[in-house]
C-alpha cells in the first residue's frame, strides 16, 4: 500500500515538474513561433511588396468578396494592399494562383503568377503588362491563343480592383471611351457574346456620321453601332430582324430617349433575316408539315443569337421554327433549328452545321450517336428543359452552344406567341 | 579513464544504430539528406543527455513499478521542449524533420539508455553515456545521410556535386536505398570491429521479460561471453 502511494506521488510529482517546464518553455517560444508563422505567411506577400513594413489580413472585414479573391492583406504603413487570387474559369479546371500588389494610388505595383497549369503558356511577360495599371486596365488585353487563360487572369485582377473600390480602399481608375464602348457592346447585342463575355464581331468599314463605328456579329445575329449624340456616344444593337436597343456608356438603356441614334443605326443595318430569307426558308420547309403555309416572322425583339423565325400553319395546327447561331468551339458560329408546336413543345431539333463532337463523347454521355443526343430534346418545353441535358463531357463549348441555342429559341418562341396573341 | 571509456563506447563499440541496432525507424527516415540527419542526431542527443541526467538523479526516488511511465514522462517532456525550441529558433529544420521529431519520445535509444544505464549509474556517468551515445547516433546518421545524399542526389548538405550529379541513383534516397545502405554499414562495422563490439549490458536485470522468463541464465549474455 505504502509503495503504491509512493508510486502515485512520484509519478504525479514528475508530471507536475514536467508540466511546469513545458509551460515555461512555451511562454518563451510561443510568441517567437507565432512571429515565425506570420513571417512565413507574409513571405509571398513580401515578394510582391518588398518594401512593406508588415501586413494585416483584412479579408474577413470586407464585403462582397467574389470567389476569385481569396485573401486581402493591408500593408500596415499604408502602402497599399496585397491580394491573393485564384480562378478556375480558365481552360482547365486547375486553379490559377495570382498574388497582386495594388498601391494606395490604386495602381498595380507588382503581380505574380503563383499557379499556372495550362498546357499553353500565355507568356511570362503577360502578367508584367498589368504593372502600373489602375482599375480601368486600359493598357492590357487578352492574349490570342490563350484567350481563356488570359481572360481569366484579367477577370481575377478586375475582381480584385472591384473589392477595393467597393470597400472604399482605392479610387476607381478612369476608363477610356474605347474601353467603355467595348464593355457596352455585350449589353447592346448579347447574342454575339462568347462564353467569356466578349463580343465576337468584325468591323464594318465606311460608316457615315453620326455613326462612328460599326461591327457585324460574326454569328450573323445583328450589328452593333456606336453613334455620336449630344449626350455622348451611344452603343446601339440592331438584331437580325431590324429591331434596335441602345445603351449609353454607363450601361443605361436609352432606347426610348436616344431615338435619333436608334433610327440612324436601324437605317444603316442591313436586314439580315430578309437577306437570308430564301436560304432559311429552304432550311425550315422540310421541318414543317407538307403543304403548310410558311410565314417569316418580322420585327422580333430578341437580341440573342436568333437569326430567323418562321410560323407554319396547316389546317388547325400551327408550328414555329427558330433558327439560332450560337458561338461554339473556337468562337465558330453553329446553325441550329428548333421547331415548336403551339404549346411550346419541341417537335424537332436539328443542327444545320457540323457539331464539333466526336463519337466517344456521346458514349460518355450514355448516348449512342448524335441523333440520339438531339432526340432527347423532343417533347421538352421551357419548363421541362434542363441545362444539364446538353452537357457532353469533353465538348463543353459545343454543349454550351446547344444550351444557348435552346434558351434563345424558348425566348423567341415566347415573343412570337406574344406577337400572335 | 573509465569515464572516457563510457564516453567513447557509444561512438563505435556500442554504437546505438550500427551495433545495438536501436532507433532504426528515425535512422532510415531522416537520412535522406545530411542536414536532416544532423538535425535529428543533435535533437536526439539533447534529449538523451537531459533524460539520462534526470533519470539518473531520480533513480533512487522512482519506484520500480512506475519507472517506465516516469521515464516516458521525462523523455516526452524533454522532446516537447526540444520541439518548441526548434520550432521557435530553427523553423526550417523543424519543418524538415516533421513528425520524426515528436517520435523521439519513442526512440528506443533514449528509453534503452535510461533503462540499461542511467537507472544504474551516477549522474556524471549517465551524462557521459548520453553524450557518447548521442555522438554515436549522430555520427551514424550523418555518415548514412552523406552516403545516401551523395549517391542518391549528387549533393552533400544541399551543395551540388557537379561531377556526381549526372550519375545520381535516386533509389538510394528512397526507402529501399535506406535499407541497403543501413545493411552495408552494419556489415562494415561488424567486419571492422569483429569481436570487439559487446552488448554486455543486456542482462536479466532490467529486462522487461525477466519475471516471465524461466531460463537460469540470459541467452544474450551467454552468447556474448562465448564469442
Amino acid at each position: 500500500m505504502k509503495e503504491n502511494i509512493k508510486s502515485v506521488v512520484v509519478l504525479t510529482a514528475i508530471c507536475l515538474v514536467v508540466a511546469v517546464l513545458l509551460a515555461y518553455t512555451n511562454s518563451i517560444t510561443a510568441p517567437i513561433i507565432e512571429a515565425n508563422k506570420a513571417a512565413k505567411a507574409s513571405g509571398s506577400l513580401l515578394e510582391v511588396m518588398p518594401e512593406a513594413a508588415g501586413f494585416e489580413n483584412i479579408t474577413e472585414t470586407l464585403a462582397n468578396l467574389p470567389a476569385t479573391v481569396k485573401e486581402v492583406h493591408a500593408e500596415t504603413s499604408g502602402l497599399g494592399h496585397v491580394m491573393i487570387l485564384g480562378t478556375t474559369t480558365q481552360f482547365s479546371s486547375d486553379e490559377m494562383g495570382i498574388t497582386v500588389a495594388i498601391g494606395a494610388d490604386g495602381k498595380i505595383s507588382n503581380v505574380l503568377l503563383t499557379g499556372y497549369y495550362e498546357s499553353k503558356d500565355f507568356g511570362a511577360d503577360y502578367p508584367a503588362t498589368y504593372i502600373g495599371q489602375d482599375s480601368a486596365l486600359g493598357g492590357v488585353d487578352t492574349v490570342a491563343g490563350t484567350t481563356f487563360s488570359s481572360t481569366a487572369f484579367k477577370d481575377a485582377i478586375t475582381d480584385a480592383f472591384n473589392v477595393l473600390i467597393e470597400n472604399n480602399l482605392v479610387a476607381a481608375g478612369q476608363k477610356s471611351e474605347e474601353q467603355l464602348i467595348a464593355e457596352t457592346m455585350p449589353l447592346a447585342l448579347p447574342g454575339c457574346v462568347n462564353s467569356l463575355g466578349n463580343p465576337v464581331t468584325v468591323p464594318v468599314e465606311g460608316v457615315a456620321a453620326p455613326i462612328t463605328q460599326a461591327f457585324k456579329a460574326k454569328n450573323n445575329c445583328g450589328y452593333i453601332y456606336v453613334v455620336s449624340t449630344d449626350a455622348g456616344s451611344v452603343v446601339v444593337g440592331v438584331n437580325a430582324f431590324g429591331v434596335a436597343q441602345a445603351f449609353d456608356l454607363e450601361g443605361n438603356d436609352v432606347t426610348a430617349t436616344a431615338t435619333d441614334a436608334v433610327a440612324a443605326a436601324v437605317a444603316a443595318a442591313p436586314a439580315i433575316a430578309t437577306e437570308n430569307l430564301e436560304a432559311n426558308l429552304a432550311t425550315v420547309t422540310n421541318s414543317f408539315p407538307e403543304g403548310a403555309e410558311i410565314v417569316a416572322i418580322e420585327g422580333l425583339g430578341t437580341f440573342t443569337d436568333v437569326v430567323a423565325a418562321f410560323s407554319a400553319t396547316a389546317g388547325e395546327e400551327t408550328q414555329y421554327a427558330v433558327i439560332t447561331m450560337p458561338l461554339g468551339y473556337g468562337d465558330e458560329a453553329m446553325k441550329m433549328l428548333t421547331v415548336f408546336n403551339a404549346n411550346g413543345e419541341v417537335l424537332a431539333y436539328k443542327t444545320l452545321s457540323e457539331m464539333i463532337i466526336h463519337g466517344e463523347y456521346y458514349a460518355d454521355h450514355q448516348l449512342t450517336d448524335e441523333s440520339a443526343y438531339k432526340a432527347q430534346f423532343v417533347g421538352l418545353t421551357e419548363g421541362t428543359y434542363s441545362d444539364d441535358m446538353t452537357l457532353v463531357a469533353g465538348a463543353t463549348m459545343t454543349a454550351n452552344a446547344v444550351n444557348s441555342s435552346f434558351h434563345s429559341a424558348f425566348e423567341a418562341f415566347n415573343l412570337i406567341k406574344e406577337v400572335v396573341a | 579513464m573509465k569515464k572516457l571509456g563510457i564516453l567513447l563506447k557509444g561512438i563505435i563499440k556500442e554504437n546505438p544504430v550500427l551495433v545495438l541496432l536501436l532507433g532504426t525507424c528515425p535512422t532510415l527516415a531522416t537520412t535522406t539528406g545530411v542536414v536532416s540527419a544532423l538535425a535529428m542526431g543533435i535533437a536526439a542527443t539533447a534529449v538523451l543527455i537531459c533524460s539520462n541526467i534526470v533519470i539518473s538523479a531520480l533513480r533512487k526516488a522512482i519506484p520500480d513499478k512506475v519507472r517506465i511511465p516516469c521515464y516516458i514522462v521525462v523523455i516526452a517532456g524533454f522532446v516537447s521542449v526540444v520541439q518548441m525550441l526548434m520550432q521557435a529558433y530553427f523553423p526550417d529544420l523543424y519543418d524538415m524533420l516533421g513528425v520524426y521529431l515528436a517520435l523521439i519520445v519513442v526512440n528506443c535509444i533514449i528509453l534503452g539508455r535510461a533503462e540499461m544505464f542511467a537507472r544504474k549509474n551516477g549522474i556524471i556517468d549517465s551524462a557521459l553515456d548520453g553524450i557518447g551515445m548521442g555522438i554515436g547516433f549522430t555520427l551514424a546518421l550523418v555518415v548514412m545521410g552523406s552516403i545516401r545524399e551523395i549517391i542518391g542526389a549528387g549533393t552533400w548538405a544541399g551543395i551540388e556535386l557537379t561531377a556526381l550529379k549526372p550519375y545520381a541513383i535516386s533509389i538510394v534516397t528512397a526507402a529501399p536505398g535506406g535499407f541497403l545502405v543501413f545493411g552495408c554499414l552494419i556489415a562494415l562495422v561488424n567486419k571492422l570491429f569483429s569481436g570487439k563490439s559487446k552488448k554486455t549490458e543486456f542482462s536479466c536485470e532490467g529486462c522487461p521479460n525477466a519475471a516471465a522468463c524461466n531460463k537460469a541464465t540470459c541467452e544474450t549474455e551467454v552468447k556474448e561471453e562465448t564469442k
